[in-house]
């Protein structure tokens, strides 16, 4: 009955994304960070134009893709800089490919638990007979997102990226 | 899926299932995550405040609980179809019922026997099969039971619906077997057998692929999520077929009588048994180069020029004679027989 409530709130956290405050949200007094789980759904409006909506991913079943956000935002008095954001990709998920996003941020990708990351061009694996072959983006294990200014007091980012469950 | 086929060579999906069920692997060769796997995601975030690097950060996880999804696959595994005699009882037809879900799952089993009607596309009439009225929908249907292969007789668990329905874990298999019985019908003559696999779950019965249950229901506790239905109906279902021949040939071999050293009748090191083959041809047609061999079972020794066809004495040796004892193995020709017909076959052999 806790984790079902627990789910139940997350989900409401992700329909708060813009409010300034959360409590589900870490913090250490300068920069706010939150995960979000979410499922893209095209839905028809009353005009007849389709749009995507997101609602929560409390559930799933397998082979579903599940778009995880995560958005930080600057809530000290001073502007946040080199910022760097690492996640694994989730244990029982498949990276999506082309889908990690995120406004003014380098993305590269690790294929080594997060060692070593590079842009996918690069990220190469050997192969039996001595070669080297483009790494799957199924293989990946980690997207790191690099923030190239400085986060401003008040201002919030996002990054994210799409896994499909195994 | 795919890789595994290719890896185990096997030819079709379910069959690879069943080769995976007998070799234990867990489900994750299957690729699917279980049900009930909750699934977690966090980022890190570096950053400094006015060049000083300031301590990592982690988000609070996202969650996501994987519902189970019901997937049952039903195959025929008794191809080409089984040949039976006319009349006959007990002919088995074998199925293989794999949960492709990611749940246990439990089942509830159903046969429907031709003639029509039975769902198009799994039926195809040509004559008919007479079957023995006793098998009711639920009637004469079997479940491996210990694991040995083909259906053996009061070990192979009968089913009895509501009671023994079975429970099948992700990505498993199990056999089930469907004995029917033939009255007298033409040569060539098919009888099927649709078998029917539909899931326990409540609600799952007859609801469209996607149907998403909520609440209680038969083994949702496998993973305290949703379940949902990912196969039609939430069921399964395949045919299977006997064919009658034109002819039919019943060989049964007993044991006729121990004589042991003492002149009593225990089985013991020296007891002489006899045993007896008795080939019967029933229907219609000739049985053309009929041919009877038994290999000399272990622990036992042929008794040298003991073999009788119809009451006469034959030689071991290899002549003008139908019978011939070589490489341990008792062989009869009895060439060209007309049906019907009956011979009795015996020898001995002593107890080492």
């Amino acid at each position: 009955m806790q984790v079902s409530r627990m789910f139940v709130l997350v989900g409401f956290a992700a329909l708060l994304a813009s409010a300034s405050v959360s409590v589900f949200a870490a913090t250490n007094g300068s920069i706010k960070v939150k995960s979000v789980a979410q499922i893209e759904k095209e839905v028809v409006a009353a005009d007849g134009k389709k749009h995507v909506e997101r609602v929560p991913a409390d559930k799933a079943v397998p082979g579903t893709a599940v778009l995880f956000s995560n958005t930080f935002e600057n809530i000290g008095a001073k502007p946040a800089g080199n910022i760097v954001i690492n996640n694994p990709i989730p244990a029982n998920t498949e990276y999506q490919a082309g889908s990690a996003y995120g406004a003014d941020t380098e993305i590269t990708f690790s294929i080594d638990g997060g060692k070593t990351f590079a842009a996918p061009e690069l990220l190469k694996v050997r192969v039996e007979n001595g070669g080297e072959i483009l790494a799957k983006p199924a293989a990946y294990t980690n997207i790191r997102w690099s923030y190239k200014n400085q986060l401003a007091p008040g201002v919030t980012g996002e990054v994210g990226f799409r896994a499909v469950i195994k | 899926m795919i890789k595994l086929s290719q890896k185990l060579n096997c030819s079709s999906y379910a069959l690879c299932a069943w080769l995976v069920s007998l070799l234990g692997f867990p489900i994750s060769v299957f690729g699917v995550t279980p049900a009930g796997t909750l699934i977690t995601n966090t980022a890190i975030v570096n950053f400094t405040i006015a060049g000083t690097p300031q301590t990592p950060l982690a988000s609070l996880a996202a969650h996501v609980l994987v519902d189970e999804i019901i997937q049952p696959v039903l195959t025929c595994q008794s191809l080409p179809n089984v040949a039976v005699n006319s009349p006959s009882v007990n002919d088995v037809l074998s199925y293989l019922l794999t949960n492709s879900g990611n749940g246990s799952e439990s089942f509830s089993l159903q046969r429907t026997n031709g003639p029509l009607p039975l769902p198009a596309g799994n039926y195809t009439p040509i004559n008919s099969i007479a079957y023995d009225p006793l098998n009711t929908l639920t009637g004469a249907i079997f479940i491996e039971t210990n694991n040995l292969p083909g259906f053996q007789a009061g070990v192979d668990l009968a089913y009895v619906p509501g009671v023994n329905d079975p429970v099948v874990p992700a990505g498993k298999g199990v056999i089930i077997y469907v004995l029917s019985d033939t009255t007298n019908v033409a040569a060539n003559a098919q009888g099927d057998v649709l078998l029917t696999v539909t899931s326990r779950t409540a609600g799952a019965a007859g609801v469209a692929v996607a149907t998403r249950l909520l609440g209680v229901g038969d083994n949702l506790g496998s993973g305290a999520g949703n379940a949902v239905v990912g196969t039609p109906r939430a069921a399964a279902a395949a045919t299977c077929s006997y064919v009658a021949t034109g002819l039919g040939f019943v060989m049964k071999k007993t044991v006729l009588g121990v004589v042991d050293p003492m002149g009593g009748a225990l089985l013991m090191p020296g007891a002489i048994m006899t045993y007896q083959i008795v080939v019967t041809l029933n229907g219609v047609g000739t049985a053309t180069g009929l041919a009877v061999s038994d290999p000399i079972p272990a622990n036992v020794t042929y008794v040298p020029g003991s073999i009788t066809v119809g009451g006469v004495a034959m030689t071991d040796a290899v002549d003008a004679d139908s019978a011939q004892f070589a490489t341990n193995t008792v062989s009869v020709a009895l060439g060209n027989v007309a049906a019907p017909a009956s011979v009795v076959i015996t020898f001995r052999a002593t107890i080492n």
